[in-house]
């Protein structure tokens, strides 16, 4: 358990003339909860991205499971998130047109193995942990911000990722609300093995973290 | 949840644009398919007259007026066809068969008749023996009548009864309703071609201009190739000279067009520019539901899709819209058409294929024909709207998704 899940090696950004990140090498090990703190506008969401695929650095490695993901097509890197990585983002994005059950299942909508009622009781499984058994045919306009914050969690999980990062997921939440969230998101992360990386800007949960990564001035600071 | 289930979820949520949506490929598919049936129906009103005749070619040579107008006369667009033209014609590539005929007016000072004189053959006595309504068929050895039903109920004659022709008492074989079919080349009494050939070639109105011959005619009714048409034509009017009158599809379409169509014109052009609009309509409709909805597009790629996922997934959507809305718009082009039900179209015929003198003033105002063509639905039209109407949704999704392929994480960054 002890190799690393995610290796970011010297990597820049630049957006214009602001240089966001300068150099920035980490390792994340596996089954770890890892947070990553900053002032705002640091570039911690940008991070987030570039391990997620989503974004391209200017310069340096990203490894995700040992795959360098530089080297990966838009195709393989969607395929590479399906599988292995889950995305919980800082504002909730999940779809409106869709229920809830139908948004925990929007990512598993393409796995072959899984058929339609596998499918669905995984997610009615994974609403049912996070306390919205209650809730599944509820559009995300009628859940309250904890409640889609919870739903984009398992969302996250349904594909039963190694990896889930976690923008700022208690954010947009009243302090005890996201205490809940925060305690049910590791808990989850710790029954499964999930690798967990968490941007948040509040000390006590980053308190609780195996690891806690500050970025400041563009670096990472120990 | 699968890809059908968020189509119809994702269409059900933006109800109104994709009403909007599936309501401009109907417009555009109503539009195009009415379009193509007026089109057609107008097209089938011109080949009409002549279809009445039988033949697709009628020709005819201007010739003088008489001396005196009493007895048997050629009528002023029929003189004498030299025999030599007739000959030619009859061998030019493209003619199917040629009838002969002997068109004649009879003047009195009471009373006035057409008389056509016909060979056998489908163009000729065949054709009106077919629309016989009492009495017998005519043969071409007979000397004997056939007569135009409005004609005879009018002179209160029926088939038995006698009839006299410059002269000649002949008896009614029977009664027809040629004049029902159409006002091209119609007569009150029809003769075997031999009996009229015998009548003209005896008056004497007719000698003062013509050496007309026992076997002479001065009107020919040609079935042609309708491929070849328009070299049939062009090679009838050499043989036949400067004052030749060849009438033709073609001919109607040139006398017509110009002043009849020109409002019905207006209706197609008018379609036209509905379809156009509609279908731009369509595209920028598309377009802005593709552009509101980048950031959705944007969280199904950090979710995992690929990008030929989420293309693959609008596409489906406007198919779906595109085919709704063009069910809807053939159901409404079939129920337009039902509605409709019949399109008038009313044609002034030209002169010289009226049957009745120009200077007979109850007949002068009666040029008219009216054709009635129920509109016409084929199948291909339906089909090529249909695939029409599916292809502009694709393309219109195609388009709007081809436009930008968003960067998911300038979307997903900001909230
Ligand atoms: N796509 C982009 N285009 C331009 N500037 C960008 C882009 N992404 C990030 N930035 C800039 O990079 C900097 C870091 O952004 P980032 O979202 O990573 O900060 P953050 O640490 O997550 O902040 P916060 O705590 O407020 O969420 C910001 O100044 C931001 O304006
Ligand atoms: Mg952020």
């Amino acid at each position: 358990m002890s190799e690393s899940a995610i290796h970011v090696e010297n990597i820049r950004k630049r957006y214009g003339a602001v240089e966001v990140l300068r150099g920035v090498t980490l390792q994340v090990k596996a089954s770890s909860f890892t947070t990553v703190i900053g002032k705002s506008g640091s570039g911690k969401s940008t991070l987030l991205g570039m391990i997620g695929g989503l974004e391209q650095p200017d310069e340096g490695r990203i490894s995700v499971l040992g795959k360098d993901i530089s080297t990966l097509s838009s195709d393989q890197l969607a395929h590479l998130r399906r599988r292995s990585i889950g995305i919980v983002f800082q504002g909730f994005n999940l779809i409106p047109s869709l229920t809830a059950i139908e948004n925990v299942q929007l990512p598993a909508a393409f796995e072959d193995r899984a058929t339609a009622t596998h499918r669905r009781r995984r997610a009615e499984a994974l609403l049912g942990k996070v306390g919205l058994a209650d809730r599944f045919h509820h559009r995300p306009a009628a859940l309250s911000g904890g409640e889609q914050q919870r739903v984009a969690i398992a969302r996250a999980l349904i594909n039963e990722p190694a990896i889930l990062l976690a923008d700022e997921p208690t954010g947009n939440l009243d302090e005890a609300t996201g205490a809940a969230v925060l305690d049910l998101l590791l808990g989850l992360c710790r029954d499964t093995g999930v690798t967990l990386v968490a941007v948040t800007h509040d000390p006590d949960i980053a308190a609780t973290a195996d690891r806690v990564i500050e970025i400041k001035d563009g670096r990472y600071q120990v | 949840m699968d890809r059908w289930r968020y189509v119809a979820r994702e269409l059900r949520h933006r109800s109104g644009r994709s009403l909007a949506t599936a309501a401009g490929i109907a417009v555009a598919v109503l539009a195009a398919v009415l379009l193509a049936a007026l089109a057609n129906s107008y097209s089938r009103a011109l080949e009409a007259p002549m279809k009445t005749v039988g033949a697709d070619v009628i020709v005819q040579l201007t010739g003088d007026i008489p001396p005196k107008l009493e007895g048997l006369v050629f009528p002023h667009p029929n003189a004498l066809l030299p025999a030599k033209a007739v000959a030619g014609i009859r061998k030019e590539p493209g003619v199917v068969s040629v009838t002969r005929a002997v068109y004649l007016w009879e003047l009195a000072p009471d009373h006035y008749q057409s008389v056509l004189g016909l060979e056998a053959g489908e163009t000729g006595l065949d054709g009106l023996n077919g629309r016989l309504l009492q009495g017998r068929p005519l043969r071409a050895g007979d000397h004997a009548a056939l007569l135009d039903s409005d004609f005879a109920g009018k002179n209160g004659l029926k088939a038995g009864d006698d009839i006299v022709v410059g002269g000649d008492r002949l008896p009614v074989a029977g009664i027809v309703d040629a004049a029902r079919g159409g006002k091209v080349v119609r007569a009150d009494v029809y003769l075997p071609l031999a009996v009229s050939q015998a009548l003209a070639a005896a008056a004497p109105q007719v000698q003062a201009l013509y050496a007309f011959g026992a076997d002479d005619a001065n009107m020919l009714l040609v079935k042609a190739d309708r491929r070849r048409m328009e070299a049939v034509v062009e090679r009838i009017k050499q043989l036949v000279g400067k004052k030749a009158i060849v009438s033709s599809e073609i001919s109607f379409r040139e006398t017509l067009e110009s002043a009849l169509f020109l409002s019905e014109r207006m209706g197609l052009v008018l379609s036209l520019v509905v379809a156009v609009f509609a279908v731009a309509f369509v595209l920028r409709a598309t377009a802005s539901a593709v552009n509101e909805r980048r950031r959705e597009m944007a969280v199904l790629q950090a979710l995992g899709w690929r990008w030929r996922d989420v293309h693959r997934q609008v596409l489906l959507e406007n198919t779906v819209l595109a085919l709704t809305g063009t069910l809807a718009g053939l159901a409404l082009a079939a129920f337009a058409a039902w509605a409709i039900g019949n399109i008038e179209v009313t044609m002034e015929m030209p002169w010289d294929l009226s049957s009745t003198p120009h200077f007979i003033p109850e007949a002068a105002v009666d040029r008219r024909q009216s054709v009635t063509v129920p509109p016409q639905l084929a199948w291909q039209v339906l089909a090529a709207a249909g695939l029409g109407g599916i292809f502009a949704g694709a393309i219109s999704a195609l388009a709007a998704l081809s436009t930008r392929r968003p960067q998911p994480w300038s979307l997903l960054r900001s909230e």
